[in-house]
């Protein structure tokens, strides 16, 4: 789509950078240029010099925004959104299915939670996320998710880059990749998990063979302090008047110099001293939860998860195009064992800032563009787990044979059950989808084709969903 | 006759096993049934009813219906499939006969087969994908392909302004721009170009004196020993290495393994030198190229061994073996030829003349090579005491290895009759990509797998003990009844066989034929148990012959030996590395196999031995003949390829290779002279990291998609001349810098016009009518820094060091750790390679982030400070501005900058101020002995900070200062009372505090520590002390009145002995109001030990550091003009 091989453009950079201002106002200028039909020419530019710049994609999407409430570890779809009555039937029967797991498991395990059909859409959903539920009629379950492999590692790599071995471009990178992003003051692709990495760790989240300014920013939603939170984002010791001085300094020199020398890269390099100068404040705001109501605060939730959403909430607001937010360090939602209490602690964290959430973007008006999607890497088995010693473990194996997502928001057909697994939970068998048709819906929803997004390397054109991907149509509004 | 029957069954045997062995729901699997579903379902439908037609012959319509191209791009009229949409889809219109049109015009199709095609159109019409290209077509596009062609030797052609050629490059850069038009640009200053001939050949800018004189020199030759002294310099090995540890995806790390395994090389940082040193000893490239895919064989010397980093030092993709050769294939054919090869992992090359056949023939070569590693330093100059532990801990690797293949093989050995009954359930055993946890008492699916590779191949070769299994296998789809009877008749025909077709014991067996499938295993599974519980029971029925191996006495038994016994049987686990051989292990094995390699890994790294290491491949004994992966799929086994070269370089004449796996041939068919590529693709890549921009612009990839050399002959003329000069790199580097191309400045041609016509016709300065300003990368940034400050360690090779935490290493870029699992945010802002993927180019994007890096890192700040530091004895301000701007802008600073300085420097606000009321300086974090009187003896501070604690080094406990750590909520004393853990408050100004501390020692373990509050400016100095065991204790001091610069330490050091003795310490300060004063008058300044605690050193901040911190945030300093 951009070469980055290629040099500047004709256009003089100092004269878009004088229209351009800041942050938002980019897109006006975007839409001016475009409607000139002159940014083919800027495009390559401005992929050097103002990567995450916003633009248009293919064609006007209906979301503008992602947030991801990535589940690591991979939750219990029959425990969560895929109810199977028939699990009790068959309770502690072995089951005739022969599927290969991680581990062994035995006779079927019926959900210890009890389910209840939410809104006029009537969908059945677990106590565990009840209050999430309680939004189900803005929400488009797919039951019928399946993997490649039964290990967090590879099916990691697959639902957040598209490929499950190699190392490729995650989706977030993609999509910041394509679009760009609206506030140049804040990252554009945040990824925030508390108390320290997941499995794979900041592959996850990897730009690949893409910029690296495409990268995720991680941040760790454990720590309150700015300093912490993001690298180098303030001055350890002096004000922010002093820096400004600096930069005026720095600014007159720099000018000073560009004129001396044709290069729109100098221009660039003043312009992003400002970003940056900016970035500090507006990162404080975004970041800083002091302006909103205790009970805004309480309905998110006590804890980190809580903290972790409003946080996104606000960077969501301020133009950050792609937003992750992973449960905590490791695998948390891995239960092999005891998942009734493991469970319902895990939901309990998270259920309350989505609901909250949800309310918010609502209210706001910002759900019909802004894309939500929950879920984990796979699913679990709905047997029990054995113990080496073939003791019932009262947990779940990981199963990538069948599993559960949902979308909500952002063009999504909200209320909507789509395929399903077979009669015990084991296997996707309606309507059966791949990862890679999740992200090419994905991709729909924010205005590109799919098949059309790509980035020459090694001689390929490569895109996130390589030669797959199918947008089910069906989810959308 | 004969022959003709086993290959039926052969060809039925292949078609049962491809349909079997697939995990059904996997993604392959989903694209697996489209395919059956469309060859076996709606392939033959065209083929029956329409080809006739609408085939290669006649095209009625212009359709064809055998290529997708032709189905949706649609004929004369209109689409002829849409995919998923049945409805609008001519196809299924015509052949349900709806709105005139009627296919096939004479007879309907019967009903099912509509059925058929309106279900292929509407799951998607799935078309296989390999006949997107038609073979021939790209064969004649590439015949035509300019980088196929052999390399051209021509001079350099005439030009018309004679003048201002150099050398021989000019001309051939001039001719392009008179011809279109364009006319070069003036010289380069010479502060200009010694700027940019230093960064180019050593990375490193010169410095301020050597501009001086290289401006001031009248020498006509000043250049040119400028330019030999640089090519002479260590520095340029260092420069030029980094460009090819791009390309070699260099890291220190081995990306994501399992816990259970190290996740450092041991080799890493000696392949990083051994490409250093080959650069700056100008070795011929062609060796570099040989040694690093074949040094087992090729090396000379045991040093160059660590060549072979380069295939080695990969990723592991979680063990899995295809996508490990699937880097080395790619890393040999993109880095050295510019081919991607890899493209035809799963299908022929779309666009390159590179089929999937020659794929899995350089598969076949790096599958019949193992892993090994070893040292590579001569054992004299290592240490025994290291050595001892090393072989020890290797010793007791190598024979838990030897004890787990023995364990596995007998057990294999004792369920034989297990595995063979596998064989009829292969759908249970998925490849191995399928991460399954195995118990000893598993069937391991590897070991399946190799059992079936063992079958098939002896039915191919009609070996007599399998001759009749194949002959049953094939039977297997018949009803039962039936089976029962043709199974009698095969046995008989076998009985009465001759010895040399089926094996006299075998035929034994078949005298109770198999009545259902599962007892074909059984029969076979029952005669090789009774033979190993034959050998259990008589271990003397093995004995070994002349060369030592055993073997049976009695032939009949002997010539089903090695079935079960010996190298090659498939019971046995492959003697081999454990990294080769984990997946034929119970998890039990394989993680504690892995924890003993770890031992040995993490003794060869972290010992401070400098071991060097090299991890090689060797052949194996017996290299492997590899198949074809159908689209990829490792269990989808295709024909067999020889091992050889690709056809498309090789020619007519191409033979496989003879050489073990062929590696080193390989090796030599890449730099041969004859090979258009390697050549071509060296000097560009030299050529692109000199001008920031190869004569080709795709310089991994010479394929057809790559756009045309912007100098066609130049290409050509360099490359063989590099041949010519024994492919010396100094030669070709002086060839670049040494002519006018390369000399010219950045501004353009001086005459306006011309300089219009140039951005006009040539934005992109594709045929160089200027020098495009380069910017810094990530290391020649921080190198120059380093280098103005006079910091820079000049100290060539050895090993890693962490560069962006506190203490901040002083040397060069090149030998920071990339640890490509944690790669820090910083080096992938600044647009660093990517160490997982060979990067041919790195990007070069602008962005917010990399300012914040010049504003606010404490590295920056650290060197800011070191600047000022070092000009702080120039009293005179207009002096101490000019020596800054010497040391960072290698120039003295205008008059109007430097009055911008003085007014900058003498109105800089105090460096405390309102908005950062910091209350963090006042804390330094040290060790040492408390004395008797309270005092502090031998006070040092903490060397190293992890950005979460203060400790003795980077790993911890610390070599020299053991167990001591202070972080922000407590700590651990030193490993004796000489090395208690102090963290020390100084006063600010001269006040009164009130100290508040809360204490806890919690491990019921030891015997707890010692704690002190003490003071420096008077007695007595102890404030308050306590020995704490598994308790709290609360720690306060009322008032303490303190002068400015008074220090109070809080001091926790070791009971009687050191065990168990980590704390917790929050303490607080308080200022208060003096005794007998106002209230009013104390500022309130609170110091909280945990609040105070930054992730970042504290520095002083003035204004002569924020000007040195201008200086180096200028594009001045950032860009190569």
């Amino acid at each position: 789509m951009f070469d980055f091989n290629n040099n500047p453009s004709a256009i003089s950079r100092r004269q878009m950078l004088g229209h351009t201002g800041m942050g938002l106002g980019t897109i006006g200028l975007m839409q001016l240029l475009r409607d000139e039909g002159a940014l083919v020419a800027a495009d390559n530019s401005l992929s050097r010099t103002q990567p995450i710049a916003a633009r248009g994609p293919h064609f006007a999407g209906r979301a503008k925004r992602v947030i991801h409430f990535f589940l690591n570890g991979g939750p219990s779809h029959v425990d969560t959104f895929d109810y199977k009555p028939a699990l009790a039937k068959y309770a502690g029967q072995t089951l005739p299915t022969t599927l290969a797991t991680e581990r062994k498991t035995g006779a079927a395990f019926p959900s210890p939670f009890k389910f209840r059909k939410y809104g006029e859409s009537g969908i059945e959903v677990s106590e565990i996320f009840s209050r999430t539920a309680e939004h189900i009629d803005d929400i488009a379950v797919i039951r019928s998710m399946y993997a490649q492999v039964p290990n967090h590692e590879p099916s990691l790599m697959l639902m957040n880059c598209g490929d499950s071995a190699q190392p490729r471009p995650s989706v977030g990178a993609w999509v910041l990749y394509g679009m760009g992003t609206e506030n140049q003051n804040l990252p554009g692709f945040i990824s925030m998990c508390p108390g320290g990495l997941p499995i794979k760790d900041t592959e996850n989240w990897q730009a690949g063979f893409l910029p690296g300014a495409y990268q995720g920013t991680y941040i760790d939603s454990h720590h309150k302090l700015l300093s912490k939170l993001i690298e180098n984002i303030e001055h350890p010791h002096i004000s922010a008047s002093a820096q400004r001085r600096q930069l005026d300094l720095l600014n007159r020199w720099n000018q000073r110099h560009s004129e001396a020398h044709q290069d729109e890269r100098l221009d660039a390099r003043i312009h992003s001293y400002e970003l940056a100068f900016r970035m500090q404040q507006d990162a404080r705001e975004a970041f800083d939860l002091a302006d909103e109501t205790q009970s805004t605060i309480d309905r998110y939730g006590p804890g980190v998860h809580g903290r972790q959403t409003l946080i996104a909430r606000r960077l969501l607001e301020r133009g950050v195009r792609y937003v992750q937010l992973w449960h905590g360090a490791g695998q948390p939602w891995d239960n092999h064992e005891s998942i009734e209490s493991n469970h319902r602690q895990l939901a309990g964290e998270l259920d309350p800032a989505i609901g909250a959430l949800l309310t918010d973007l609502k209210q706001r008006g910002m759900l019909e563009d802004t894309l939500v999607l929950w879920g984990g890497e796979f699913g679990r088995t709905p047997t029990v787990e054995l113990g080496g010693d073939g003791s019932a473990k009262q947990g779940r194996d990981h199963n990538h044979y069948g599993f559960t997502v949902w979308m909500a928001g952002g063009g999504i057909k909200g209320g909507t059950v789509y395929g399903a697994t077979d009669e015990l939970g084991f296997r996707a068998e309606e309507n059966p989808v791949s990862v890679h048709d999740l992200h090419a819906t994905m991709l729909h929803l924010l205005g590109f084709d799919h098949e059309q997004l790509t980035y020459r390397y090694a001689g390929r054109d490569f895109r996130l969903t390589d030669v797959h991907g199918r947008v089910i149509r069906e989810i959308i509004a | 006759m004969k022959n003709a029957v086993i290959s039926w069954w052969l060809r039925r045997i292949v078609l049962l096993v491809s349909f079997a062995i697939l995990p059904p729901t996997s993604l392959h699997a989903a694209d697996d049934e489209a395919e059956r579903f469309f060859e076996n379902h709606v392939r033959p439908i065209f083929a029956e009813h329409c080809s006739s037609c609408h085939g290669p012959d006649k095209q009625f319509g212009g359709l064809r219906l055998d290529s997708w191209q032709s189905l949706s791009e649609g004929s004369d009229s209109a689409p002829v499939v849409i995919a998923s949409n049945a409805e609008d889809s001519l196809l299924i219109q015509a052949v349900r006969r709806m709105d005139g049109v009627e296919m096939p015009p004479d007879n309907p199709l019967p009903e099912k087969d509509v059925q058929t095609l309106v279900h292929w159109v509407k799951t998607g019409a799935f078309w296989p994908k390999s006949e997107v290209t038609p073979e021939s077509e790209s064969q004649e596009r590439a015949k035509n392909h300019w980088a196929f062609q052999a390399i051209k030797q021509s001079g350099p052609p005439p030009v018309q302004q004679t003048d201002w050629p150099i050398n021989a490059v000019d001309p051939f850069v001039l001719a392009r721009l008179e011809s279109a038009g364009l006319a070069p640009s003036p010289p380069a200053s010479r502060a200009a170009l010694i700027r940019r001939v230093s960064f180019v050949l050593t990375g490193l800018p010169p410095t301020v004196d050597q501009v001086q004189e290289f401006v001031l020199s009248t020498d006509p030759d000043a250049y040119s020993r400028l330019v030999e002294d640089l090519l002479a310099s260590p520095h340029y090995g260092e420069k030029w290495a980094r460009h090819w540890l791009d390309v070699a995806r260099y890291s220190d790390s081995k990306g994501y393994v399992y816990a259970r395994e190290e996740r450092f090389w041991t080799h890493a940082s000696a392949y990083r030198d051994w490409v250093v040193k080959f650069f700056n000893d100008d070795r011929p490239i062609n060796d570099f190229l040989v040694l690093q895919i074949a040094a087992d064989q090729a090396a000379k010397s045991e040093y160059d061994l660590a060549a072979m980093g380069f295939l080695t030092l990969g990723r592991r993709f979680l063990g899995v073996k295809h996508d490990i050769i699937d880097d080395r294939i790619d890393m040999v054919c993109r880095g050295m030829m510019g081919l991607t090869v890899g493209c035809a992992r799963c299908h022929d090359h779309k666009f390159d003349p590179i089929p999937i056949k020659d794929y899995y023939s350089l598969y076949g070569v790096f599958d019949s090579s193992i892993e090994r590693e070893r040292s590579i330093e001569s054992t004299d100059q290592l240490d025994p005491a290291y050595l001892a532990e090393l072989t020890k801990r290797e010793q007791a690797l190598a024979e838990r290895l030897a004890a787990v293949r023995k364990e596995t093989a007998d057990r294999v050995r004792g369920r034989v009759g297990d595995y063979l009954a596998a064989q009829f359930e292969l759908e249970k055993y998925p490849g191995d990509t399928f991460g399954q946890l195995f118990q000893e008492t598993d069937i391991i699916p590897t070991i399946v797998r190799r059992w079936e590779e063992y079958i098939r191949s002896a039915g191919e070769h009609q070996d007599p003990v399998w001759t009749v299994w194949h002959q049953l296998v094939a039977i297997t789809d018949l009803p039962p009844a039936h089976f029962a009877a043709e199974a009698k008749q095969i046995c008989q025909a076998a009985i009465q066989a001759k010895s040399t077709e089926v094996h006299p014991l075998v035929a034994t067996a078949l005298k109770t034929p198999p009545r259902n499938p599962s007892e074909i295993a059984k029969l076979y599974g029952d005669l090789f148990a009774s033979i190993v519980q034959k050998v259990s029971a008589d271990p003397a029925l093995l004995s070994p012959n002349e060369s030592g191996d055993p073997v049976f006495l009695d032939s009949t038994l002997e010539s089903l030996r090695p079935i079960l016994y010996g190298n090659d049987s498939p019971c046995e686990v492959p003697d081999e590395p454990i990294v080769e051989i984990e997946l034929y292990l119970d998890i039990g094995s394989c993680e504690q196999l892995w924890k003993m390699q770890g031992e040995v890994d993490r003794w060869a790294i972290s010992s401070g031995a400098s071991d060097r290491r090299a991890r090689v491949l060797v052949d194996r004994a017996k290299p492997t003949a590899p198949r074809v992966f159908k689209r990829g799929n490792s269990l989808r086994k295709d024909a067999i390829v020889p091992r050889q070269f690709l056809a498309m370089l090789a020619g007519d004449s191409r033979q496989p290779f003879a050489n073990g796996s062929g590696r080193l041939e390989l090796a030599n068919e890449i730099v041969s002279p004859d090979n258009p590529l390697t050549s071509r693709i060296f000097v560009n890549r030299i050529w692109g990291n000199c001008f920031g921009k190869g004569l080709v612009d795709t310089p991994s990839d010479f394929g057809l998609r790559a756009s045309p050399p912007s100098h066609p002959e130049l290409l050509d003329w360099l490359a063989s001349r590099f041949m010519d000069q024994n492919w010396s790199m100094k030669d070709l580097h002086r060839q670049i810098v040494m002519s006018a191309s390369f000399r010219q400045a950045d501004s353009g041609p001086s005459d306006s016009d011309m300089l219009a016509r140039a951005r006009e016709i040539d934005p992109t300065n594709a045929l160089r009518w200027r020098w495009s300003p380069h910017r810094l990368t990530i290391e020649e940034l921080r190198d120059s820094i380093l280098k103005a400050t006079a910091t820079l360690d000049r100290s060539i090779g050895g090993k890693s060091v962490d560069l962006w935490n506190a203490p901040f290493p002083k040397r060069r870029t090149i030998y920071g750790t990339v640890d490509r699992q944690f790669l820090p945010g910083l080096l992938r802002v600044f647009d660093f390679a990517n160490p997982d993927l060979h990067i041919a180019q790195r990007a070069d994007t602008t962005t917010p982030q990399q300012s914040l890096f010049f504003l606010n890192h404490p590295w920056t700040l650290q060197q800011a400070s070191v600047l000022a530091d070092k000009t702080s004895e120039i009293e005179d301000a207009r002096n101490r501005i000019a020596k800054m701007f010497q040391m960072v802008l290698l120039r003295e600073p205008t008059g109007e900058e430097l009055a911008d300085a003085i007014a900058f420097v003498s109105h800089a606000e105090p460096k405390q101020n309102e908005d950062t009321e910091s209350t963090t300086q006042q804390w330094s974090y040290g060790y040492g002995a408390m004395n008797d009187d309270g005092s502090i003896r031998q006070f040092n501070l903490l060397p190293h900070f992890t950005g979460q604690s203060w400790q003795g080094g980077a790993t911890f406990p610390d070599a020299a200062l053991g167990w001591i750590q202070i972080d922000a909520t407590g700590g651990h004393p030193g490993n004796d009372r000489d090395h208690a853990a102090i963290r020390r408050w100084i006063a600010p100004a001269e006040m009164v505090v009130k100290i508040e501390s809360h204490f806890v020692h919690e491990p019921p373990q030891g015997d707890g520590v010692r704690v002190f509050i003490a003071r420096s400016n008077n007695t007595p100095r102890i404030l308050t002390q306590a020995s704490v065991h598994q308790s709290k204790a609360e720690l306060n001091v009322e008032t303490v009145r303190v002068a400015k610069g008074d220090t109070i330490d809080f001091v926790v050091d070791i009971n009687t002995g050191l065990s168990y003795d980590q704390f917790l310490w929050r303490l607080k300060l308080a200022e208060v109001a003096p005794p007998n004063q106002d209230e009013g008058t104390a500022k309130n300044s609170v110091w909280d030990s945990v609040e105070d605690f930054e992730s970042v050193p504290p520095e002083q901040v003035d204004a002569w550091q924020q000007l040195a911190q201008v200086l180096m945030g200028t594009n001045e300093f950032l860009f190569v003009p």
